[in-house]
C-alpha cells in the first residue's frame, strides 16, 4: 500500500493505520532530529510530537505534496521550538549543557554523538546548517524541497550549506581529517 | 572553493545581516554557486537511519498521544481563561481611552472658561447715618451709602417719613 492510501484510511477513522507512516519514517525522523538537536532523548521526545501534531494536522494536508517533505517540517518547527525552549532554560539557570547530561542513546548513534568529533565539529555548525547538511546527505534532497521543508528560500539554502561545508572543512581539518576528498570509509571518524 | 569575498561576508557577526547579504552574493557569483551545487562527499559525522533504527518504537507512545487527542480528559466544566495578552490589551484600551477623555476635558476648559463668578446679591450696601438735615423746612437725614464699587459713595439726604 502506498502513502496516500494509508492516510485515506487514518482520515476516515482508522488510527492504527497511521502505524505504518510511523513505522516507515521514525528512524529517518530521530536521525534527522538528533543531527539537529544534538541529544539521542531529545530526538525521540521531538519526533513522537511530530509524528502526534501530523495526525492531528492530517486533514490539512495537501495530497498533491509530499508527505516526507510535510512531515519533516512538523518536525523541524518542532526541533527549533525545543532548542529554544532549552535556550531561555539554560540561559534562566544560568548554566550550559553539559555533555555529561545527555543520556545514552541506544545502537551505534550513541558512539557519533560520544565521539569528540561531534561535539568539536557539529557543535560549531548552527541548527539550521545542521537540518541542511541532514536533509542534503541523509535523505538526498534538492535545494528545493530542503526550502520547502524549512520555510525558507532556495538560496538560503544553499547559504546554509556553504556556511555548513566551510565550518565543517575548517574544524575537520584542525582535526585531521580530510574533507571534501574522495569517498568516506565507516569508521573513519576519530 | 567559494570565493574570498564569501569568506569575508562569513565574518559579519550578525547572522541575520550575513545571511542576506551572502544570498545577494550567491546569486551574482558563479564560483560560488557552482561550489554551492557541487555533491561534495561529507564524513559520516551525521547521526543515520540506520543506526538510529535498533531497537526504536516510537508507535506505542505516539498511539498513546493520539488517544489523548481523541478521548480528552474528562474534567470540571470551567470556562477557560481569557488569554493573558486579551487583558494586556484590555488595560492598555483603557488607559489609552482615559488619556484621550482628560485631554479633551483640559482642551474644552481651556476654550471656555466659563462665568466669572457674580458677585452676591443679597448683600446690603453698607449705609451710615451722617447727620441730620432740612428739605424744605421739613427735617431729613444724610447718608453715606457705599457703593457696590469701591470707587463710588453716594451722600443720600432722606427726608424724615412724617408718619413715624
Amino acid at each position: 500500500m502506498d502513502e496516500n492510501t494509508w492516510i485515506e484510511k487514518v482520515l476516515q477513522g482508522d488510527p492504527a493505520a497511521f502505524e505504518s507512516l510511523v513505522g516507515k519514517y521514525q528512524a529517518r525522523l530521530v536521525a534527522f532530529l538528533w543531527n539537529l538537536l544534538g541529544s539521542g532523548e531529545d530526538a525521540r521526545d521531538a519526533a513522537q510530537d511530530a509524528f502526534i501534531q501530523a495526525y492531528i494536522k492530517l486533514g490539512q494536508f495537501d495530497r498533491s505534496r509530499s508527505f516526507r517533505s510535510w512531515l519533516f517540517a512538523i518536525a523541524f518547527n518542532r526541533g527549533i521550538d525545543l532548542l529554544r525552549r532549552k535556550r531561555s532554560f539554560h540561559r534562566f539557570w544560568g548554566r550550559e549543557a553539559s555533555a555529561g547530561d545527555q543520556p545514552a542513546a541506544p545502537g551505534g548513534a550513541a558512539a557519533i554523538e560520544d565521539s569528540p568529533i561531534w561535539g568539536q565539529v557539529l557543535g560549531r555548525v548552527t541548527p539550521q546548517e545542521r537540518s541542511v547538511l541532514a536533509l542534503k546527505y541523509n535523505e538526498g534532497c534538492e535545494a528545493a524541497e530542503i526550502a520547502a521543508m524549512l520555510g525558507c528560500s532556495e538560496s538560503t539554502v544553499r547559504v546554509h550549506l556553504l556556511n555548513a561545508r566551510r565550518k565543517l572543512k575548517k574544524e575537520l581539518g584542525a582535526a585531521g581529517f580530510a574533507f571534501g576528498q574522495g569517498k568516506p570509509e565507516a569508521g573513519e571518524v576519530p | 572553493m567559494t570565493c574570498l569575498w564569501f569568506e569575508l561576508l562569513c565574518r559579519i557577526p550578525v547572522a541575520g545581516i550575513q545571511l542576506r547579504m551572502s544570498r545577494r552574493h550567491l546569486l551574482r557569483c558563479p564560483r560560488c554557486r557552482q561550489e554551492s551545487e557541487r555533491d561534495a562527499s561529507l564524513p559520516p559525522i551525521l547521526v543515520t537511519a540506520d543506526r538510529v533504527a535498533a531497537g526504536l518504537d516510537l508507535w506505542p507512545a505516539v498511539k498513546r498521544g493520539i488517544m489523548a487527542h481523541r478521548e480528552p480528559a474528562a474534567g470540571p466544566d470551567v470556562a477557560p481563561l481569557p488569554a493573558r495578552r486579551s487583558w494586556r490589551w484590555a488595560a492598555a484600551a483603557a488607559m489609552a481611552s482615559l488619556l484621550v477623555a482628560t485631554g479633551l476635558w483640559i482642551l474644552l476648559q481651556g476654550k471656555h472658561p466659563g462665568p466669572l463668578p457674580e458677585p452676591p446679591r443679597d448683600r446690603p450696601s453698607a449705609q451710615t447715618r451722617l447727620c441730620s438735615a432740612k428739605i424744605a423746612d421739613r427735617p431729613a437725614r444724610v447718608f453715606q451709602v457705599q457703593s457696590r464699587n469701591p470707587d463710588r459713595t453716594i451722600f443720600w439726604i432722606a427726608r424724615n417719613n412724617t408718619r413715624s
